[in-house]
């Protein structure tokens, strides 16, 4: 089974991911804050991570470089989840390596789409 | 009325007898003296105003008495007899009459009065005169001041104006003014010629506090006036003397300074000298050149108050939707997540699927009216991000239109395209494009009954082709060419009365209509927005139960519509951060320009980047912008051109060149 690790300090977003990633077969791995979600990437190295932009301790952004930056962990694809009104967030998120864009609120389907061009159905 | 003093000097005492006879004591105040000496100390201590001198006196060189005599008496009527002509070049100049020979009573008395009467009449014209340069020198201070209070909207600075004017046209010893500041806080303003006692400026302040009362004794009081908060100023011009309580007995005026209702202060002013029915006037006319102006520095005052509070009101209203809109968005997403999953990945009672369906349709009205509400904040914050290229948008026209199929289809409605000039190119941020035309096509699709149809055209047309009478204060702005798309529908159309409104904001919330068929109203305004970001327009035609056309223009890319519409994003940007730049206009014969650019060091590759070059016939403008430029620099870079050129005449012979900068956002230096 592919694993996926979702990060976001909004509890109630990671369950709604989870259930959707869970119900079409994925096994999920979840963290609340920018460290330990960074700490867990290195732990379970995930074959795709969920990373949301705004978090306490350490943002999307950052957690994105450190991964994309280092060859152990280059490969892992990342889907940033940001705001509508955070359009800039695009630009940096791609700069940062992360490979997709999703907004809040999002469809279903367009997450599951974009999970399974990385992993395969 | 007092006799006429005369002195007679002589050492003759026939002369003596015969002129105390000729004149009479009765008529006339006679004093005799006979030596040098004591004429000139009779001169200084009796001041009189004839002096007849005889010329025959034996006792005293005369050629130099003229010098002594006025120097002991300036002015006084000087006449001379003498028995005969032999009278010296010095007397000559100097005498007002001469009486020569035997001299007869009538003519003495007729020369005295006529000296008298000339002496008069000088007096009475060098009085005139100097009353009328004083009265020059009033009306030029009065003049000044006036031009001076109409220079300023600072209420101190009026004041203080104010008793400049009144110290220069009436040269009090100790003036105060009791006015109130923007807080609303009494200040005591003392200006004094010497300074004063500490006694005395307790006193003053008393003075002024029970002047003011007394003003308002059985009315209600403009501002309460408490001692503890009074602040006090002293100016003091010398402090080689001092006031005290004595100022009290001077002469002084009052007054309050006030517009109508207006109450600014009150003024009073001491002189030891005492003030002339004149400057009474004066002091009057100052005040009430003054108080105009007060008024108007108080109105200015509000007004900037107001704006401020609005000011921030409005940023407090915009902070508000965009802190509540990300608030909404999150408890939104898990609702809206939660709903798709159970749909998907249940099988629902069939009983229940139309109950999940109005909450999935609910979910994505909240969705759009937060999205609304964020872009509305977003574009009156100035913060709308744009990105905008050179692109064709027919593409997005397709696009818009099997994405909003689905819906037309439930309404079986017909959604058709007519786009007939699918290569013009448009200066756009092409997502906004979308958001308009979908927001149009959606209200299209809202207000038009089942089994009708809804076409998207778009056309070029040049701006003298674009006329609506119900928007022609929009679409007059327009010039050149654009490109047109318009949403034709076989709605229920709106009402002639509501066309022009349509765009503006919460309209639709008032509209029982639209009410009906959902949405916040802020679609159109926002549409509005975006496109004078794009120097756009939109406008509308309808006719009741007939339908609706709904249009925009875009301007059709040329570089220089495209200059302009970065430009307006420039500005707003700089406001939006702070910054400023210079656009910098440099007119001239097209190989002048040419070769300006040629120049090393001169032109920075980088300020081309955003930079206008527009030839007509043989003449080229450039415009060029420079970020983070101010006047100083723009002045600079004047000076580098003028210089280049005229250190190169040879590339540069004898050629006109209009140069002219303007510092962006406009108002700052």
């Amino acid at each position: 089974m592919k694993k996926i690790l979702i990060v976001d300090d909004e509890k109630d977003i990671v369950e709604t991911l989870k259930f959707m990633l869970e119900a079409s077969g994925y096994s999920c791995f979840c963290a609340y804050n920018g460290e330990d979600g960074l700490k867990m990437a290195k732990e379970i190295i995930p074959d795709l991570i969920i990373l949301d932009v705004m978090m306490p301790k350490m943002n999307g952004f950052k957690i994105s470089r450190l991964l994309k930056f280092d060859s152990k962990y280059r490969d892992i694809p990342i889907l940033m989840l940001t705001a509508r009104s955070q359009e800039s967030d695009k630009q940096i998120g791609e700069e940062t390596g992360a490979n997709e864009y999703i907004t809040k609120p999002f469809e279903i389907d367009d997450v599951l789409n974009r999970v399974a061009k990385y992993l395969g159905n | 009325m007092a006799k006429t003093k005369i002195l007679f000097l002589s050492d003759i005492d026939d002369k003596i007898n015969e002129i105390d006879k000729l004149l009479g004591r009765n008529t006339y105040d006679l004093y005799f003296e006979n030596n040098e000496d004591d004429c000139l100390k009779f001169l200084v201590e009796e001041a009189p105003e004839i002096i007849i001198i005889d010329n025959d006196i034996s006792n005293i060189d005369l050629r130099f008495l003229p010098k002594k005599i006025t120097s002991a008496r300036d002015g006084i009527i000087v006449i001379i007899i003498s028995k005969d002509d032999n009278i010296p070049q010095e007397i000559l100049r100097w005498a007002d009459a001469f009486l020569v020979g035997d001299i007869s009573s009538k003519l003495l008395i007729s020369t005295i009065n006529s000296s008298l009467r000339n002496k008069l009449s000088y007096n009475l014209l060098a009085e005139t005169n100097k009353n009328n340069t004083k009265s020059l020198y009033t009306l030029k201070v009065l003049y000044n001041i006036s031009s001076e209070f109409a220079g300023t909207l600072e209420k101190d600075k009026l004041i203080e104006l104010m008793m400049e004017g009144i110290n220069r046209s009436l040269e009090f010893d100790l003036c105060y003014v009791l006015t109130f500041n923007n807080d609303n806080q009494p200040v005591l303003i003392i200006h004094s010629k010497y300074t004063i006692s500490d006694e005395l400026f307790a006193s003053l302040k008393d003075h002024a506090c029970i002047n003011y009362n007394n003003l308002f004794k059985n009315k209600k009081i403009p501002f309460e006036l408490n001692m503890d908060n009074l602040i006090c100023e002293k100016h003091i011009k010398s402090n080689i003397d001092c006031h005290t309580f004595s100022i009290y007995r001077y002469d002084n005026m009052f007054s309050q300074i006030s517009s109508g209702d207006n109450f600014f202060g009150l003024v009073e002013i001491y002189k030891e000298n005492g003030f002339t029915s004149t400057d009474v006037e004066i002091f009057r006319t100052i005040i009430q050149q003054v108080s105009m102006p007060l008024k108007n520095a108080s109105l200015y005052q509000e007004i900037k108050e107001t704006n401020k509070k609005l000011k921030k009101l409005e940023k407090i209203k915009s902070e508000f939707i965009s802190i509540v809109s990300h608030e909404l968005r999150t408890p939104l997403t898990v609702i809206k997540g939660m709903i798709d999953n159970i749909k998907r990945f249940f099988t629902l009672p069939e009983k229940m699927v139309p109950a999940v369906d109005t909450i999935s349709r609910n979910i994505k009205r909240l969705s759009g009216i937060i999205n609304d509400l964020l872009d509305i904040s977003k574009i009156e914050a100035g913060k709308m991000d744009y990105k905008f290229a050179v692109t064709t948008i027919d593409d997005t026209i397709k696009a818009v239109q099997s994405t909003l199929q689905g819906l037309a289809n439930d309404k079986n409605i017909k959604l058709l395209t007519d786009i007939q000039d699918k290569d013009v190119k448009v200066f756009v941020d092409i997502d906004r494009v979308d958001q308009i035309l979908v927001n149009l096509v959606n209200n299209a699709i809202k207000f038009t009954p089942n089994d009708k149809t809804i076409t998207i055209r778009a056309y070029v047309k040049d701006s003298s082709e674009i006329v609506d009478k119900n928007f022609e204060d929009i679409l007059k702005n327009l010039s050149g060419k654009y490109l047109v798309v318009c949403v034709h529908d076989e709605g229920v159309g709106i009402a002639k009365e509501n066309l022009k409104h349509v765009f503006d904001r919460f309209e639709q919330i008032e509209n029982s209509l639209t009410r009906e068929a959902g949405g916040t109203g802020l679609g159109l305004s926002i549409a509005r927005q975006l496109l004078d970001a794009h120097n756009g327009a939109i406008w509308c035609s309808s006719e009741l139960e007939k339908g609706s056309d709904f249009y925009f223009a875009l301007p059709v890319s040329t570089e220089k519509s495209n200059f302009l519409i970065s430009h307006k994003q420039r500005v707003n940007q700089a406001k939006v951060h702070n910054d400023k730049f210079a656009s910098i206009v440099i007119s001239a014969r097209s190989e002048v320009i040419e070769n300006l650019l040629e120049e090393n060091n001169l032109i920075h590759k980088n300020y081309l980047n955003n930079s206008l070059k527009e030839t007509d016939g043989e003449n080229t403008v450039l415009t060029l912008v420079i970020p983070d430029a101010d006047r100083n620099f723009a002045k600079l870079f004047k000076q580098k051109i003028d210089d280049t050129m005229v250190n190169n005449k040879a590339r540069y012979p004898k050629c006109d060149i209009m140069y002219s900068y303007t510092i962006y956002p406009e108002g700052i230096n």
